[in-house]
């Protein structure tokens, strides 16, 4: 028994001393938010993390110092240079809270897909962050542009871009799955949002940036990055990401300003909209029709509509489903005519609809989309009116 | 020797997690990709068969478990010879469970720990238990199992809250024919994780109630299968039937979809865990299958040799294979072929043809003896 | 291991239990009939050396010489002077004394329903008089006569100290045996109640009385309680603990196996429900056999307030439970291991907090929870007066202080304090203790392997409940073996009237506590059918 209880205590002792192969204390990691991948000079790309100082996010403890680290190093994968990293950072990076990635522009017109693989492989990385695209500009230098409250620039880009999906619509909500999905599906290519920087990203750089009512410099959603299988193929304005997402049927909330008469508008909140989309090929030609029914309120006018009778409800909403047909419609056509990519995903209702007379296009059918015929049906019911039912508007003398 | 016996529900319990147990962590009928679902539905009422097939065999004799039931249909020499190639049996089936959920820890939770360490924890865990005796082991799988479909439950919900299920990820339904859901089912379905049932040839006997042993090893099969076929859907319509067969773990990635308000988020950790319980019950009762062969043959009591086998157990699991390239080919593409399909159904098969000869035999002279009285 | 099997070993040759009729041993057993008064004076003089309290009176009674002796320590004397020399000192009519009948007959007269007991052998003698009572010899009898006279310096009857209620009796039991012996039988009037005594511990000679329901307990576990505490063969017994170690199925365990409470009320409802008690003379805590898990979570007041109350209590202490055992090993799993379960405001605010602090998180922990236990302890210790002092000073300094020369982070002293608040949620002391072990094998294991540690030291914890007995009953039943019956009185309280069945697993000779009487419901309305 004695011996026993000797090597029971022996084999603790092993492990005990052993142990704590994963182990990392607090006090030795840095965590990192956002990562921007640029293409490199002499090697296929650089890799910039920012790092949190989170000693500077806590109100207690902070001090005026920089909120985080941004540094980047270059090489030929992301896997190696996650780690190579630390030839500037002290401690350990911490992967598993990354919120952001950028990529630089240069290197999405040349083709993305081979470091995506790393960041789906890597069991660290979460699968849920936003990917953005730099328009005009290096990843890194929108890591580096700080902001007032949310002192982490990758931390105020996650937040900012999930606020935006919620009021409005601008940003895609793309998460790299997503992406991944895109490329694997036959019938769908991937958007990503582009951000930008408005003002001098120089000025940017410090926290001096921090005490400005107006920043010298700030990171702005700018538009909706379009992909070619892995290559960026150009960018659609903010509205036509608003229409895009309406077609994805991922619109929370949004407002659409209506001409209810020559040069006066008025402005409806949507906050209820469901998108169906129908698909079929005839003859070789895809038809495809889009459903989009909407509530919403009246938000603000310039007309004189008198709010308290039915039939001025009828006429408004017809008036916006016209808008919104027209709105829907030709950011189709756009993308369509100029850039021959499926973002919609119509191919994959093709797919799930129309199986068998997909199958035979399935290679070709960035072709056969921008052949596709479009229907727009739209339906908008106006619902109340805010806490007013006639406008002033008509009495003004 | 202490007579053990198992109630009802503790069977019941203990094959739900045996079915689940690593069925869950690799996922199974990935060949038939959008069909899975329907392949592993099929399997379910193939896997109600199976079981009916093992239960057939040993209510011929009741109170007898397949080595004895061998003994008395070859004699004991031919019953230790092929009891000794089933308990080596069972230990490999052992060892490819415990390799399975060490790959997972070693791949989603603890990457730099030595997964001798993790095997190593693991089975000491079993032999434990196992020590203990089979009450003890279905008092355990009896008091997880109500986590289990809590944890089952709670994802569906996190999954459905954020967002991320697309139900049109299951269509088009039979897009390509019955084609690929045939050649999920054959063999590998059928087998793993149903065949595997031949372990609980063992467990089948001491089973208190055995009147209604038919009726809830049905029940369990049917409950583990319907599980087994809600988290596959489960599976397609959060992850896409491409992520999903690029995943070594589909559940586990899943998982990682949940994220609700910044604040639930990555709880992959978690389900690892409820995993583990799974696979502690799918090793133990694969284990306790090859100690009941070792005590059939050396004639001493089980537990004696709880501890010596988890650590046999312990240094197979990590010498079957190389790497995890390796031990997944052979778990496709050896195994069902040349060990699954004779030691599941080819000797059974045997033996219960002889059995039913011999009992005809043995029936007819006892009832000529009678008439003679 | 070692310490069971010698345990086991050690029962094995214990043979014959003391008890009070087994026959003495032959050479002290001589019959009072061979011994003259003087001879026995001496003798017993020989027994009990010089001890002061011991005093032996010649008087002369009913016309015949006689010896009263007894201890002053143990008998009432006040009693003894006003009933006893009362009444013998009384009218003299003339009796006499001769035989064994005479005797008998006095006693009938004089002491009838006092208690009175004709005692023959030398060892009974010493054994009445150590248990408080007085002996007459008279010369030339063969019988001395024994008579109960033990003075009840007691404390009164008080509420518990420990598993203290709201609502509910607040008497508890007290140090004497025959106090604590009426409490019960005052609750349970019942012929069917029944008590047997066991004189246990060969210096001490201690009372202990098994209770159980007659025509309710299992008789086969009555029957091994008797056999176990028949097995017992120690010198002393002071507290019920010590018997609870002696009888246990399995003393390798954290885990008590038996219940013990200071409520009389609390051991009346389980005796009713078939369980046995064992009571011992000199402390208020019984014990309660068999006993499962769920009772250490159950208190008496979820039956004094309403039902959903009570459930709510109930699963409130199985959390707080939960909460005590694996809070800090979760934040050591967590804070090491798994950064990414823990949402990023709150790792990064964490860190913030942590900053600077020198020690890896486990020993920030292990520092934590010993000084708790330090103070814990302090504070049981501590003379009443300055207790209160060392709990402030603890939590002050400790806490504040500690955290502010950023030897610790805040969030390590919340943790600390919800840990042992959660601690003392539960009911029963020595159960809360097993948490408190427990917790460092935990915390040591999480900071090994993470959390996949942890669930493996619970998946062992589990595993190892499951494998205890309490008297042949599994420790977790009703919830494993599962009894779907028994569901109404583990995690939840049902209404008192829908709980008609006793335990199933003690298997009771009569397992219905009351006929099925249904909800309780309001008169039936006009028009409406009686039932």
């Amino acid at each position: 028994m004695k011996r026993y209880a000797f090597l029971a205590i022996l084999i603790q002792v092993m492990i005990l001393l052993s142990g704590c192969w994963d182990q990392r204390e607090l006090g030795e990691i840095t965590v990192v938010t956002g990562m921007a991948v640029d293409k490199g000079e002499n090697d296929k790309y650089v890799l910039t993390v920012e790092g949190i100082n989170a000693t500077e996010l806590n109100k207690q403890t902070a001090s005026g110092f920089a909120p985080s680290i941004v540094y980047g190093v270059e090489g030929n994968s992301l896997a190696e240079l996650a780690y190579k990293v630390n030839e500037g950072i002290s401690r350990h990076l911490i992967y598993s809270h990354m919120r952001t990635l950028i990529i630089g522009e240069e290197l999405a017109k040349e083709g993305i897909i081979d470091f995506i693989d790393y960041l789906e492989r890597n069991r660290e990385i979460r699968d849920d962050f936003n990917i953005l695209v730099a328009r005009g500009l290096r990843g890194a230098d929108i890591l580096r542009v700080t902001y007032q409250f949310q002192k982490s620039p990758s931390l105020k880009l996650h937040t900012q871009l999930d606020t935006m999906m919620k009021d409005w619509g601008g940003d895609p909500g793309v998460r790299m799955n997503d992406v991944i999905r895109a490329w694997t599906s036959s019938g769908r290519e991937p958007v990503m949002a582009a951000v930008t920087i408005l003002g001098d990203p120089k000025k940017g750089l410090s926290s001096e940036n921090m005490k400005k009512v107006t920043p010298d410099a700030l990171v702005i959603l700018d538009s909706l990055a379009i992909f070619k299988e892995d290559k960026l193929a150009g960018y659609l304005s903010l509205e036509d990401s608003r229409n895009y997402l309406w077609i994805q049927d991922k619109i929370i909330k949004t407002s659409i300003t209506v001409e209810c008469a020559e040069g006066r508008f008025m402005g409806l909140r949507v906050y209820n909209t469901k998108t169906k989309i129908k698909g079929e090929i005839q003859g070789g030609q895809p038809k495809i029709d889009i459903n989009i029914r909407a509530e919403a309120y009246v938000d603000g006018t310039h007309c004189n509509n008198q709010f308290d009778k039915a039939k001025t409800f009828f006429e408004c909403d017809r008036c916006a489903e016209k808008h919104l047909e027209k709105l829907i419609s030709g950011t189709v056509k756009k993308v369509q005519e100029e850039y021959e990519a499926d973002i919609f995903g119509f191919g994959e209702v093709m797919q799930r609809q129309d199986y068998k007379d997909y199958k035979p296009i399935e290679d070709s059918w960035d072709e056969k989309f921008a052949e596709a015929d479009v229907k727009v049906d739209t339906t908008v019911i106006i619902r109340r009116t805010g806490i007013r039912t006639k406008s002033f508007l008509n009495e003004v003398k | 020797m202490l007579k053990e016996n198992i109630s009802l529900s503790q069977l019941l319990t203990l094959l739900i997690n045996f079915l689940l147990g690593s069925a869950i962590v690799v996922g199974v009928g990935g060949d038939a990709k959008k069909d899975a679902w329907i392949a592993i539905a099929i399997a379910v009422l193939i896997g109600l068969g199976v079981m009916l097939f093992y239960y057939f065999i040993i209510s011929r004799m009741p109170g007898k478990n397949l080595f004895e039931i061998m003994e008395f249909c070859f004699k004991r020499p031919i019953a230790i010879m092929l009891s000794i190639l089933y308990i080596i049996y069972f230990l490999y089936l052992a060892c490819r469970v415990v390799r399975d959920f060490g790959e997972l820890i070693a791949s989603a939770i603890l990457p730099s720990t030595p997964i001798e360490i993790i095997s190593l924890t693991i089975c000491m865990l079993m032999a434990y238990i196992l020590y203990l005796g089979l009450e003890v082991l279905g008092r355990t799988s009896e008091i997880f199992t109500p986590y289990l479909f809590g944890f089952l439950f709670l994802l569906t919900i996190l999954l459905f809250a954020s967002g991320n299920v697309n139900l049109y990820e299951l269509q088009p339904v039979l897009g390509d024919g019955f084609q690929p859901v045939f050649k999920a089912l054959f063999p590998t379905l059928i087998v793993f994780p149903f065949g595997e049932l031949i372990a609980f040839t063992l467990i089948l006997p001491v089973v208190t109630n055995f009147k209604y042993c038919m009726r809830v090893s049905l029940l369990g099969v049917g409950i583990a299968g319907i599980l087994l076929l809600f988290a596959m859907f489960l599976m397609i319509v959060t992850l896409g039937v491409d992520v999903l067969l690029r995943s070594n773990f589909p559940m586990l990635s899943s998982a990682r979809e949940v994220s609700i308000g910044n604040f639930i988020e990555r709880i992959d950790a978690l389900v690892v865990f409820i995993m583990m319980l799974g696979i502690l019950i799918k090793g133990s009762v694969f284990m306790f299958a090859a100690l009941k062969g070792l005590e059939y043959t050396f004639r001493l009591p089980y537990r004696y040799f709880s501890l010596p086998v988890a650590m046999i157990v312990t240094v197979f699991s990590i010498l079957i294979s190389v790497n995890f390239g390796d031990h997944w080919q052979e778990g496709l593409e050896l195994v069902p072929y040349y060990l699954h399909l004779p030691m599941q159904f080819g000797f059974p098969s045997l033996l219960l043809f002889v059995l039913i000869l011999k009992l005809r035999k043995k029936k007819s002279k006892s009832s000529t003896k009678e008439m003679k009285f | 291991m070692s310490i069971l099997k010698s345990l086991l070993k050690m029962r094995k040759k214990k043979e014959l239990p003391i008890q009070i009729e087994e026959p003495p041993d032959a050479d002290a057993g001589a019959d009072l009939k061979t011994l003259s008064l003087e001879q026995l004076k001496e003798k017993i003089k020989d027994e009990f050396g010089s001890t002061i309290d011991l005093s032996m009176d010649d008087l002369k009674t009913e016309g015949k010489d006689a010896l009263l002796v007894y201890l002053t320590s143990m008998v009432d004397t006040k009693q003894l002077k006003e009933t006893f020399l009362q009444s013998l000192s009384g009218k003299h009519d003339g009796l006499k004394l001769t035989t064994e009948d005479d005797l008998k007959s006095l006693c009938k007269e004089k002491f009838g329903g006092a208690g009175y007991q004709l005692i023959e052998t030398f060892n009974d003698i010493i054994t009445a008089l150590l248990f408080g009572n007085i002996i007459i010899v008279f010369k030339d009898l063969e019988k001395a006569l024994s008579l109960s006279m033990a003075s009840s310096e007691d404390r009164s009857i008080t509420e518990p100290s420990t598993q203290t209620v709201i609502r509910g009796p607040k008497d508890g039991f007290v140090e004497s045996i025959s106090t604590n012996v009426s409490l019960l039988r005052r609750r349970i009037k019942n012929r069917n109640l029944r008590f047997e005594k066991f004189i246990i511990g060969s210096e001490t000679n201690t009372s202990v009385y098994i209770g159980y329901m007659e025509g309710i307990s299992n008789k086969k576990i009555v029957e091994e309680v008797r056999k176990r505490l028949r097995k017992i063969k120690v010198h002393a017994i002071f507290e019920s603990g010590n018997i609870e170690e002696l009888i246990a199925d399995k003393t390798a365990t954290p885990f008590p196996l038996a219940l013990n409470t200071e409520r009389p009320d609390t051991v009346a409802a389980n005796l009713l429900d078939g369980k046995i008690v064992i009571l011992v003379d000199g402390t208020p805590f019984v014990l309660l056999v068999p006993a499962v898990l769920v009772d250490f979570f159950s208190i008496a007041e979820d039956y004094y307030q309403n039902f959903m109350m009570g459930s709510f209590l109930r699963i409130i202490r199985y959390l707080a439970f939960m909460i005590a055992l694996i809070t800090p090993s979760l934040y050591v799993g967590i804070l090491t291991f798994h950064h990414e379960l823990l949402p990023t405001p709150l790792l990064l605010g964490i860190i913030a907090q942590r900053e600077g602090v020198p020690f890896p998180a486990v020993i920030e922990v292990l520092i934590m929870e010993v000084t708790f236990e330090i103070l814990r302890e302090a504070g049981v210790r501590m003379p009443r007066a300055v207790g209160q002092t060392v709990s402030i000073v603890g939590a002050l300094v400790i806490g504040q202080a500690a955290a502010e020369a950023g030897i610790i982070s805040n969030i390590m002293v919340i943790i600390v304090a919800i840990t042992a608040i959660a601690n003392f949620v539960s009911p029963t002391y020595s159960f809360a203790a097993a948490a408190r072990l427990l917790r460092f094998m935990l915390i040591i294991v999480s900071a090994i392997l993470g959390l996949y540690g942890v669930l493996l030291v619970l998946v062992f914890i589990v595993a190892h409940l499951s494998s205890l007995r309490s008297f042949g009953v599994a420790y977790l039943s009703p919830v494993a073996p599962f009894i779907i019956e028994q569901q109404k009185d583990v995690f939840f309280r049902f209404p008192f009237w829908s709980m008609r069945q006793r335990p199933a697993y003690l298997k009771t000779q009569n397992p219905e506590k009351m006929p099925k009487t249904g909800s309780p419901s309001p008169p039936p309305m006009k028009g409406e059918r009686a039932n």
